[in-house]
Formats: C-alpha cells, structure tokens, sequence
C-alpha cells in the first residue's frame, strides 16, 4: 500500500472520479452475468440445479446443443479452408487484384449475417429462389436445386458469413511475421512453395489454431442464420433455443441454465486463444511483411485469382446483388424489365409499415448514444489505465475487455433478468438496448481508446504541464486532439456494431421499441420480401455512409492534422 | 550570486527498484550557470531532473526554486506552477500544433496579449534559426528544427530554470556538436540557469559550467569539468570520463596532496589526489592510481623523470591524430595515446614515463 501510495498522490483530487468510473464499468458488466448465473441456479424453492437438469434431460435442447457444435466445427473448418488461403494469396503471393480481393472480403464482413441470410433465402429458397427459378426454367425440372432450408444450406451461410473473420486473422498473422525469417531460407537455397511450407505454416501455427478458435466460437454464437433459416428448416441451435425460452410465457431460468455453459466455453476458450497468441512472440508484430519477398506464383497466378474472385462473388457480390435487386424490383410483375424498378418497397417500409420509421429512429438513437457513451466511458478507463499504476486501474483493464468474451444473447439473457424488475426497471425502454450496445462494445472503444494514448509519447504531456498548464487543461489542449482520431474510429465502430446487432435486439425489444433489425426480422416473418430487402439496404446504406464518411473524416483531419 | 534552485537531501525510491534511484542529494544552482548532470543509465539522473519538474515527488527532502520551497516529503507543487522551461529527449513537440502554436504554448497559459504573443515567438524562433517556419507542422520540419521549437518553446515563457533531459541524445553526430555550440551560447546570453542531463561525457565537458558526476542515485564528484577530468575522485569517475590506466597498489608515503604508491611487480608511483580525498589517506592501506593514456611519454631511452618504465610494445592501433599503443611490463599492460608522427616499432622495448602531477591517486572503493 505504502509503495502505492505515491503514484496515488499526485492524482489524489482524482481519485473520486477514478473509483466511479470503475464501479460504473463493473455495474454494466457484471451485473447482468451475475444475474445469468443466478437466475440458472434459483429453482421455485430457492437454489438449485433443477434448471440445468430440466434442460438438459429436454430432447430439444440436447439437440439444438449438438446442431450448435456440429455447424460450428464444420464453419470454423470451411472458413479457413476459405480465409486461410486468401489471406496467404493476398499477403504474401504476387497473385494479380490482392488489393481488389482484400477489400471485397473485408466488405462481405461489414453486412450482418442475418441480412447474408436473408439474401440467399431470396436466392435459395426452395421454390421461390431466384436461382431455383432460373434452374427450373433453364432445365425444366418442377423443382429447385438447391434448399437453403437445410443444414447444407445453413453452413453455406455460416461458411459466407464467418471466413472473412478468419481472413483478417490470417493476413494479420501474415503480414506481422517477421520477413527475415523466410528472407534466410530463401538464402539457404529454399524455393517459394518450400518457404511457404516449412517456414511461413509453421510459423503461423499458432495463428491458425487461434483463427479456428474464433471461427468456432463465432459459429456457437451466432443467431442471424439460425433465426432466418434454422427455425423454418427446423434446425435449432443453442441461441434459437434460448430466443424461444422468451417467447410466451419466458422461461429466463432455463434461458440462463442454458447460456451460462456457452458462456463458460466460448471464456476457456478465448482464454486459450490468448495464451496461443499472447507471449509466444511467434506471430507477433515483428517485421515489416513489405519487406518480405512475395512467393511468385507463376502459371498460377490467374487461376488463383479466378478462384478468390468466384468465392467472394458467391458470397458476396451475388446475394447483395439479390438483396438490392429485390429491394428496387417489382416483385408481381414477371418479365424482366427497367419499368418494374420501383421504390415501393421503400415507402412502404418508411410510410406504410407502422414499424419502420419508428425502428429506424430507434436504431438511430439507441446506436448514437451507446456510441458516444461507449466512447466517453471507454476514453476515461483509458486514461486511468494508462496513467495510475494501481490495482484498480488493472481490475478496470480487465472488465473493459471482458465483455469480448460474452455471447451478445447470454448478455442480453443477464440485462432481461437484472432490469425487469427493481430497483431499476428498463425492460421495456430503449435504456435497456443502449446498455447492451454499449457494454457489449465497450472492449472495441477501449481498444481504439487505448491504442491512441499509447501512441501519444508522455513526454508531449509532460512539456505542457512544466509550460503552465493544469492536468484537465492537457488533457483538453494535447490528449484529446491527439487521441480524436482514435476516439472517432471507435465511436463509429460501436455505432455501426449496434445498428447491425440482431441477437441482443432479439430478446430486449418490444413493439415500442423495435429497432431496424428486429423490424427486417418481422418482415421476415411476414414474408414481406420486398420490406425485407428494402430495409435492409437502408441497415447497410446507413452503416456505409457512417463508415466511409467517418473514416474519411479520420484519414484527412485528425490522424494527418498537419495536412489540413 | 542569487541561488536558482536548491536540493537538499533529496530521496526518491521506485517500486519494484531495490535502493534508491535517488539517495540523499544535495545540489544548488546559482543564478546564470549551467549545470550538467552525467552519469551512465540508471544512475538517477533523469529522475533528478523529474523531481526538479514536479513530475514527481520526493520521498524525503526538499526542493527550492527561487528561494521557495515546492517540494517536500510526499507533496509536492504541481509542475505547472513552477515556471520552469523543460526540453525533453524526444523535443516532445506537438504534432497537431504549428511550430508558432508549439512555442506560443505557454505564453497563452501566461495570458500574454496577443501582439505581444506574436513579438516574442517571431523573436525566439530569429534567436534558434527557424524565422519562417512558423505555419510549419512538426512534421513538415527535420528532427534538428524539432529540437530547436523544443528549446525556443521553453525558454520564451523566461523560465527560472531551464531543465534539459538529454536534448541532443537523439540527433546525429554533426548536428549534436553544432547544437551544442549553439546551446551553450544561447544559454550564456540569455543568462539562463540552467540544469542538463547527459550520459555524453564531451557534450558534458563542452557545455558545463560545474559538472556533477553521478552514481548509483549519488553524487560522486562535482567541479568544474576540467578539474573532474585531470582529478578524479574516485575510480568510477576516472573510469567514466575517457579512457585511463588504473593500478592498484599500496599507499606507502603521504605528504599533502601527494602520495606514493607501491604497485606489486611494478615498483612504486607517485601521484596527486583531490585534497579532501588526500585527508584520509594512510600510508599502509591500499589507493588506486589512474594516468590517462594521452599523458603517457613513449622514448626509445629511459627519460629522466620519476614514474618510469621499461615495456615492449604489443599492439600499435592507428586512430587518425593519434596512435594507440598498448605497452606491457610485467603484468601490466599499459594503455599509450602518442601523436601519429612518433613511430614506435611494435615488439620493440620502450620507456614508459609520466609526470608525477599527471596521475592521480584515488581511495580503495
């Protein structure tokens, strides 16, 4: 404590606020898991384990377990069979459009998975689909030739959705490998594809092993395709179960006896995708891959490119082509033609639906102000992290990043149980979608939060207090403007995350409170294709232009102030 | 003179650090003089200068500027009220300020108006060389113009002191001796007292007024560097700045600054130490005597003269000016810096010699 001390001192006035802030982060995060977990072990007697009995005795939700495990190890296994390679093609090969290929998989990550699903029902379902309808008419044959209604078909999502997360983190592993490495084999006589063998894998081993952690997990979590095509098909999975545990009468103990297991396995899991990456400095920011020489692909140059062209385009290009088309396109009338471009669709989801404006507005509301108070809440654990060596800026470290490990449903499973009844009661409100935005995208504005004052040298501080000026005056005249660039990016992360976030959504809102995704949803099932489509461009047209226009706003003034 | 700052019994201790990095420092500075801070990494320099700023606090002692105490045990005035001018290692420029802004900082802390403002920084930036840059973006201008914004930024609020941690460290070795020429008679113009931290012995000797050497969070030896340099006090310190011949031996007669030592398989030498230092010496124990290579004469015939010996030349190392030559009698071997012209055959014997004044005798520590 004595050792402590001084560090304390100096910050002594600050010491109030730091402690608040503190708390703050603990009530969000915390608050709701404790609720899981109690609520899982609270039977009509007091405590117990009946819940956990009750639901794993149930056949159906055995069931959805299983269908949860089998769907996310075959996507973890096809994600990478597709991200891996690109990412090594477009990182460290001189395969011709890298940048082009890079872009559109990293685009195919922006659109939210219930939305990719939503597409390829309008693609793939079984009768209706374009693509079946086109197979019909082209072969003559009374029916189509591909279900998306199966588990074929729900992996086919899952695979779409989730390989460009384990392209990001491939290329990542790839691009921060230390050059030099493969630099010295390729000195001692080994050829490209040797060095790609013997040195790049087993140098990105670790790597790997991580990506199919995330891939899996992302699979065990995910709720989009399974809430679009799942349930039609009947192939219900751990988060479709607990969804269907809130429908009425709620059953929220055997919602929570359900979600504290995910929780606990996508935690030891996460945790070991940190000691695989933590430490090991094997993948490790090292060299500069720029440097690296680039594996000359020869004749195969092209067809490898032909080959990463046709995937992203199946995923894609072709079912955002579907959905923009279906959203612009008078669906009754048969022939193809540029008089049945319509913006129907649109009033009917902005004027004629009673839930559109009002979800639009909500979503609006709700993701703006989680944004900005993500940012501030974030910005503030920041600074008393970066700057008090204490343990309570450790234990703030933690909580701000613990929410990574937290499935969004389980979360909102915790908020529905600790908020819908005293002392405050926010079931109900658009507070309650606000506190899951915010807290389940708290780690993302810390990061960016962090990341930015790491990079601000403590010395450029320190000129500015032995000049004159009081702490809260540099923070105000040097910290925040060289930390906006990174509080921007954060914010428009966090606003774009909730805009986009369907499985919390899912389970907090009301006929008040509809947002943008639970409304395409209810379109869905009101087999409204054309509002469905239509409102999902409006999802994505919103997210792009907050994207776009916020990182141009980044690029230009704050990140390059001096070339205003 | 009016004394600037005054140290007294300064302590600071660091967690998860062993011993102090500061312990027990005593230090003034008077008005106008410049004075220089050396030692090696992690001998608590820097940390000296930190607890000078206010960036943190003493332990135990105090701290006086201008005959005002602004720090004690455990408190300390904020650095923001000290007035003081610091230019830090990495010039800590800020990047989203022009260099006019940058250096008009502090004046508008100061609420200076803003004419005023504008005739002090066009004035400061003529006195550092940067006339004309001033819409300039750090990173429009080279890590040398960085530098001097760093310095025009700190001392055109007038501060009481100026504190400089490292400045030159991070320039190449052109621009270091250019800006250290430059430093120095900006600092003596202006009349600036001034405290400057460096591990570079030359920038060290170049620039101080008094030089205090440091060691292990203590104060070894202070003076004025030609003084520090010819007289060291202590092994560390001889060892530290340049290069030098150290032997081990025997006290065998003291009389006032003077005193022979009895070196074992060598015979006996004869050397002056610091007068304080000479006070405790017996005759019996054991001193340490270093001679620096320059001040060693290399003769084909034995000079008359009273340290004198007989060697063979090993190794002969052209340096430019000067030749290195490393002689050994008996066990010793003898570090030799002659002036290129004299050409000594190696293998061949020669006479080692040097004047009794040119060593200097320090205590067993």
């Amino acid at each position: 404590m004595q050792r402590g001390a001084g560090r304390w001192r100096s910050v002594s006035t600050q010491t109030p606020v730091f402690a608040g802030v503190a708390l703050v982060v603990a009530v969000l995060v915390l608050l709701p898991l404790y609720h899981v977990a109690a609520s899982s072990v609270t039977g009509p007697h007091g405590l117990s384990l009946d819940n956990y009995a009750n639901v794993f005795r149930t056949p159906r939700f055995v069931a959805a377990v299983g269908n949860s495990l089998l769907l996310a190890v075959l996507s973890s296994f096809t994600s990478m069979l597709l991200g891996a390679p690109i990412a090594w093609l477009v990182s460290r090969s001189d395969m011709p459009l890298r940048r082009t290929t890079r872009v559109l998989v990293l685009a195919s990550f922006a659109v939210p998975a219930f939305v990719n699903a939503l597409s390829w029902v309008l693609l793939a379902g079984p009768n209706a689909g374009a693509l079946n309808k086109a197979w019909m008419a082209v072969t003559g044959s009374d029916h189509g030739f591909i279900d998306i209604f199966s588990m074929t078909g729900l992996l086919l999502v899952y695979t779409a959705t989730i390989y460009p997360l384990a392209f990001i983190f491939m290329h990542n592993a790839f691009e921060s490998m230390d050059a030099r490495m493969e630099h010295a084999a390729r000195l001692l006589g080994a050829g490209g594809a040797r060095v790609a063998l013997t040195i790049t894998l087993p140098l990105a081993r670790p790597a790997i092993l991580a990506a199919f952690i995330i891939t899996f997990l992302e699979g065990l979590t995910s709720y989009g395709a399974p809430a679009v095509i799942g349930v039609p098909a009947r192939v219900y999975v751990i988060t479709t179960q607990i969804w269907s545990l809130f429908q009425y009468p709620p059953q929220i103990a055997l919602a929570a006896a359900l979600s504290l297991p995910l929780l606990i396995v996508t935690t030891a899991l996460l945790a070991a995708q940190r000691l695989l990456l933590g430490r090991r400095g094997f993948t490790t920011i090292h060299g500069k891959a720029g440097l690296a020489p680039r594996t000359e692909l020869g004749a195969w140059r092209w067809p490898a490119v032909v080959l990463c062209l046709m995937i992203v385009f199946v995923t894609f290009v072709l079912p955002n082509a579907m959905l923009v088309f279906e959203a612009f396109y008078a669906r009754n009338y048969g022939a193809l033609s540029l008089r049945n471009v319509t913006l129907e669709h649109f009033r009917y989801v902005l004027v004629d639906y009673i839930d559109g404006a009002p979800s639009i507005r909500n979503s609006l509301f709700t993701a703006t102000i989680a944004a900005t108070l993500a940012v501030l809440l974030a910005f503030t654990s920041a600074v008393i992290v970066a700057h008090v060596k204490s343990r309570v800026a450790s234990i703030l470290n933690f909580l701000c990043l613990l929410p990574l490990v937290i499935p969004s449903m389980v979360f909102a499973v915790g908020l529905v149980a600790a908020y819908s009844r005293g002392p405050f009661v926010l079931y109900g409100t658009l507070w309650i979608m606000i506190l899951a935005f915010l807290t389940l995208n708290l780690p993302y504005a810390f990061m960016s939060s962090s990341t930015a004052l790491a990079s601000v040298h403590r010395e450029l501080e320190s000129a500015a207090r032995t000049l004159g000026a009081p702490l809260l005056r540099v923070l105000r005249d040097i910290t925040m403007p060289l930390v906006a660039g990174g509080l921007l990016t954060g914010w428009i992360v966090v606003f774009a995350n909730s805009l986009r976030e369907l499985s919390a959504a899912a389970l907090l809102f009301t006929s008040r409170t509809t947002v943008i995704a639970t409304a395409i949803m209810d379109l869905d099932y009101a087999s409204n294709w054309g509002g469905v489509a239509a409102m999902s461009v409006i999802l994505l047209a919103i997210n792009a232009i907050v994207i776009t226009g916020g990182y141009r706003f980044v690029g230009r003034n704050l990140l390059d102030p001096h070339r205003r | 003179m009016a004394t600037k700052l005054q140290l007294t019994d300064l302590v600071k201790r660091f967690e998860r650090q062993s011993g102090a990095a500061v312990g027990g420092l005593t230090l003034a500075v008077d008005e106008g003089e410049m004075l220089v801070l050396l030692g090696p990494s992690g001998c608590g320099k820097t940390t000296t200068l930190q607890l000078i700023a206010g960036l943190i606090h003493p332990d135990s002692g105090s701290v006086v500027i201008d005959g005002k105490a602004v720090a004690g045990p455990g408190w300390g005035v904020a650095p923001e009220k000290r007035n003081l001018g610091m230019v830090f290692q990495s010039y800590a420029v800020w990047p989203h300020k022009t260099v006019a802004q940058n250096v008009a900082y502090g004046l508008h802390l100061r609420h200076v108006a803003g004419a005023e403002i504008k005739r002090k920084v066009a004035r400061v930036l003529d006195m550092v060389k940067l006339g004309g840059l001033e819409a300039r973006y750090p990173s429009e201008i080279s890590g040398g113009q960085q530098q001097r914004v760093a310095l025009a930024r700190a001392i055109v609020v007038n501060p009481s002191l100026l504190l400089l941690d490292e400045p030159l460290s991070n320039l190449d070795a052109t621009l270091r001796e250019q800006m250290r020429t430059e430093l120095k008679s900006l600092q003596r113009d202006l009349g600036l007292a001034s405290v400057y931290v460096t591990h570079d012995q030359a920038e060290a000797m170049t620039l101080a007024d008094r030089l205090v050497v440091m060691h292990d969070g203590a104060i070894v030896q202070e003076g004025k560097p030609e003084d520090v340099f010819s007289r060291p006090a202590s092994r560390f310190v001889a060892g530290f700045l340049g290069t030098t011949n150290l032997l081990h031996g025997r006290l065998s007669t003291v009389r006032g600054t003077r005193a022979r030592l009895e070196i074992p398989n060598l015979g006996v030498l004869e050397g002056c130490a610091v007068a304080d230092v000479a006070a405790d010496f017996r005759p019996g124990t054991n001193a340490w005597l270093s001679v620096r290579p320059v001040a060693l004469a290399l003769s084909a015939a034995r000079p008359a003269c009273a340290n004198v010996f007989e060697g063979r030349v090993r190794t002969r190392t052209f340096l430019g000016d000067i030749t290195e030559y490393t002689v050994s009698t008996g066990e010793f071997c003898w570090r030799v810096h002659a002036i290129s012209s004299q050409r000594v055959a190696l293998d061949d014997t020669a006479w080692i010699s040097f004047s009794s004044d040119a060593a200097t005798i320090m205590p067993d520590r």
